[in-house]
Formats: C-alpha cells, structure tokens, sequence
C-alpha cells in the first residue's frame, strides 16, 4: 500500500515536470547567428569641381542649347528658345547643332565630351541647356 | 553639408541573417535575392586566391566613379555566392568592364543591354563550369554566381540603380556566364581568336541587346547549314533598331553560339572558324536601299553613303549609288565572335545582336595566383 502511494507520487511528478518542461523542449529556438559586415560599395574617387556662379538674370546674357540627335531634342529645344525670347529682355540664343554641327551626336566617350564642352564654351554662353531625349 | 563616403573596410552593419538582408535590401546593395553576408573573414578567404594586394585596383568604373578594388571585388563575390576559388575570374571579370575599351558608362542605355561573359581555359575544369545542357541556366554555382556577382558589382560599385544610373527601360536579368565547350569544339577556342595563347584562361564580356531565337540549323550540307545560321543572324542584326549598331562604331561583335553538333557538321566539310566568319559576312547581307530606310530613321539620318562619306561607314558600303546592291550588316568578317557550347548533341544555336561602342567586347587574361595548384589540391582533398 505504501509502495503504491510512492508509485502514485512517482507518476504525478514526473507527470507535472513533463508538462512544465515539454515546451521548452519542444519550442527550443534556433541559435541566433550575427554577423559583422563590410560595405559592398567601391571608394568614390572624385576630384572636387567649382561649380561656375549662377547669373541671377538673364537678361542681356548668351544661352546655348545643346542636343545629342536623339529624336525630338530639337523639338524640346526649339520651344526653350521661343519661350525664352519671349520672356527674357536681349537674350542670346544660340543653337550648338547649327554653329558646331560636329558636336550633335552622342559623345560616345567621356574625353569626347570633355572637346565637345571645350567646344561649347568657346562660344562663352551663361547658361548651356541641354536636351538627350530618348 | 559635408558627405563622408564609406572607405569599403569599416563594419556598416551587425545583425542576424534576415536582419542583414533587409539592410542590404534597402540599402540597395542586393539585387532583391538574399545575399551571402561580406564578413571580414568571408572576404579574406576570397583574398587568398590573388597575390594581388587587397588595395590595388583595376580602375574607376564609371558613373559612380567608385574604385574597383582587389577588397570590393572579393565583398561582392561573397555577396553574389561565390566560391573563394573564383576570385582570379570576378578580377578579370573587373579588369573588363573597367577597361575604356568595353564602354562601362554606356550600361545605364535605355536599351537595357545585359553583358555576356565568356569563359575559356584551363579554368573551366578547374573550377567545374557547365559547359553542356543547360548552359545559360542557373544551377551550375560557377556558372550562376559569377554571372550574378557582374550585375551586383555594376550596381554596388559602378553605381548602376534601375531609374538612377541604369535607365533601362525593361532591363533583362543577369546571364549566367557561358563556359565555352573547348574539347568538343572543331575550331580554336573564342580566346584565340581574340589573340590569347591555346591554354590561357580568359575571359571575355560582351553586350547582348538582342538574343534570338535558339534555332536549329537546318540543312544535309554546311552550306545549307551555313546559310540557315546566316539567315538568322541577319534576322537579329536587322532587328530593331539592329542596323544602326553599324553606326555605333568603328566596331562591333554579335555573336554566335553553336552546339558542338552543329560546329561539326559545318567543320567536317572543311570550314575554319575564319570560314564561317567569312561566309556570315558574304551572305548576312541586306540591300542598299533598306539599309538606307533603317539608317535613316535613326537618330542622325542619313544614307549609307552619306555615312561613308563622313568616315563612319568604310568604303566598300558604297561601292555604288545602285539601290539594290548588297551591303553587309558588320563592318569586317572578324567582328563575328563564335562559340561553342550547349548541349553536345543537339541542334541549336543562337545570335545575339551586340551594342557597338556600349559594352564591346573586351577579354582578359584570368591571372592565378602563384600557389593556385596547391590551393586546388587542398580544396580537392
């Protein structure tokens, strides 16, 4: 009879301490793995440029307007011209495709862009509009 | 405001793996698929395969202007899921798009051309390349990765972001690199014709803007081999807008995959590598006047002759003012890169269309480092 009640006490435990510890065996989490990381990204090698002053007006200045040939810049550009004549006192338009035609076309090259700008200065605009319309 | 860029060595981010992902994912340093975490250690692993000093560089890759350096190349290589024993191929890889010659600022194009690489070589048993069936399918880790490693190091380090930097209007996924099947080949492998020693491992990047259809070459001769792969070949130059790559030059170089088969058949009566190039140059041909028709709806209209005239076209596209002659779609027989590879016995083949002065292919050698053997022992063991 003793030993019964021993054997019932037994059986009771150990069917407390399943029930108590089934979760955490059964819900036992997956180690957590962090990682420290490198940036994937290249260095940025850039020289620092001077960006050229902004004219506040204008009025009296020299605009150029630039296109590449891709299809209807000149469209694009045209109607700057006529709006700008428009709207702004003694401005000068001047069209790069009809004064340096060897400049309307893609540059191709970064150096090529660099003559064609060298180009386009030489006319001392204020302002350079351009147009790449695809 | 000043802005301080990364240096490409500090720790940017510590986190479990899917925290990493979402970070890289919105950073948009990923390509959307999950990425392996660059640790320190994963990066120096890819490091042993060069004798290169981790701070050198192959260049500046345009338009980020951010260095490709030995360090950057291995990060996106771990990134992309590839094995420490690529790194000499994704230096080569680097050494090609950095290269002036290849047009690397161009690959923004609304066009969305894709580059191919092509590899040959020792390289391609040593580090298990699929060369057969399925060729251009992901699976292979070789194939796959290196592929996927191109398109994340032009996003990371070049800077090409879809509607930044890279304004393709569809854009296409990355390819799988094409391993080229040099033992069942008749002919030299792709790296000698591009002027490489036999036995030098290369590779080689080239723009696809176009790919047609796989076709099988039909035909009980060569010739009729011959002239069905012309005929598709003339179907993918003149695609499009394909005609204008002509002006797109000085050069340009489509190209043609052909399965061992196919190569066979056509070798077995005789043809070089040289001879098919010949022969797609003499008969991938279209009249004067439909070229002139394609030419002039392009962006600087203009005929033919008016383009030889300027020097953009060479002399033999205006032999004549009679409309009906027969002018080539490439400017030179060798612009025709032939390859071969795919599933050894059966008949397909396929043309891509190439971007002219946007991504020309470029090869370079892939340089090992001085104990590569022992390295391969160790990783064979």
């Amino acid at each position: 009879m003793k030993c019964r009640g021993l054997v019932k006490n037994f059986l009771v435990w150990a069917i407390l301490t399943g029930l108590f510890a089934m979760p955490t065996v059964s819900f036992a989490k997956e180690e957590i793995k962090e990682w420290e990381l490198v940036n994937p990204e290249g260095t940025v090698k850039i020289d620092p440029i001077k960006i050229n002053v902004h004219p506040s007006t204008l009025q009296g200045k020299t605009v150029m307007l630039r296109w590449n040939a891709k299809h209807n810049g000149d469209q694009f550009l045209n109607r700057v011209a006529e709006l700008l004549s428009e709207q702004v006192k003694d401005i000068k338009i001047v069209k790069a495709w009809e004064v340096i035609p060897e400049t309307n076309i893609i540059s191709q090259s970064p150096e090529r862009s660099k003559e064609f700008a060298k180009k386009i200065a030489a006319f001392k605009p204020d302002l350079v509009i351009g147009s790449q319309a695809d | 405001m000043e802005t301080v860029e990364p240096t490409g060595r500090e720790i940017v981010f510590e986190g479990t793996f899917e925290q990493v992902n979402e970070y890289f994912y919105k950073k948009q340093w990923s390509d959307g698929l999950p990425i392996v975490p660059p640790t320190v250690e994963k990066v120096k692993e890819f490091l042993k395969y060069t004798d290169r000093s981790s701070d050198d560089t192959v260049g500046v890759l345009l338009p980020a202007r951010r260095e490709a350096s030995i360090w950057s190349i291995a990060v996106n290589g771990v990134m992309a899921g590839c094995r420490p024993e690529y790194m000499p191929v994704l230096i080569a890889v680097a050494e090609a798009i950095a290269d002036p010659n290849f047009g690397l600022e161009h690959a923004g194009s609304t066009s969305g051309w894709e580059p191919m690489i092509i590899i040959n070589g020792p390289i391609i048993q040593d580090l298990g390349f699929n060369t057969g069936v399925g060729v251009l399918r992901v699976g292979n880790q070789a194939n796959t990765s290196i592929g996927r490693f191109l398109r994340l190091f032009m996003r990371n380090v070049a800077g090409y972001l879809p509607g930044i930097a890279d304004q393709a209007s569809f854009g296409r996924t990355f390819f799988v690199a094409l391993a080229e099947a040099e033992g069942a080949s008749p002919w030299e492998p792709l790296s000698v014709s591009r002027g490489f020693k036999r036995g030098t491992s290369t590779v080689t990047v080239n723009s696809v803007i176009h790919m047609g259809y796989h076709f099988s070459a039909m035909g009980k001769t060569s010739e009729e081999m011959l002239q069905f792969v012309s005929d598709q070949m003339k179907s993918v130059l003149t695609s499009g807008t394909g005609a204008l790559i002509l002006t797109f030059g000085p050069k340009m170089t489509p190209q043609l995959v052909l399965t061992p088969v196919v190569a066979k058949k056509i070798a077995e009566r005789g043809y070089s590598k040289k001879d098919v190039q010949q022969y797609l140059y003499d008969h991938t041909k279209i009249s004067a006047s439909e070229l002139d028709r394609l030419l002039l709806m392009g962006m600087t209209p203009k005929s033919t002759c008016e383009f030889v005239k300027e020097g953009k076209l060479p002399a033999h596209f205006c032999e004549s003012s009679d409309p009906q002659r027969l002018v080539p779609l490439v400017h030179s027989p060798d612009e025709f890169l032939i390859v071969v590879g795919g599933d050894l016995m059966r008949n397909r083949s396929f043309a891509t269309q190439q971007c002219g002065w946007q991504g020309l292919a470029t090869t370079k050698e892939i340089k090992l480092p001085a104990n590569w053997n022992k390295l391969m022992a160790e990783i064979r063991k």
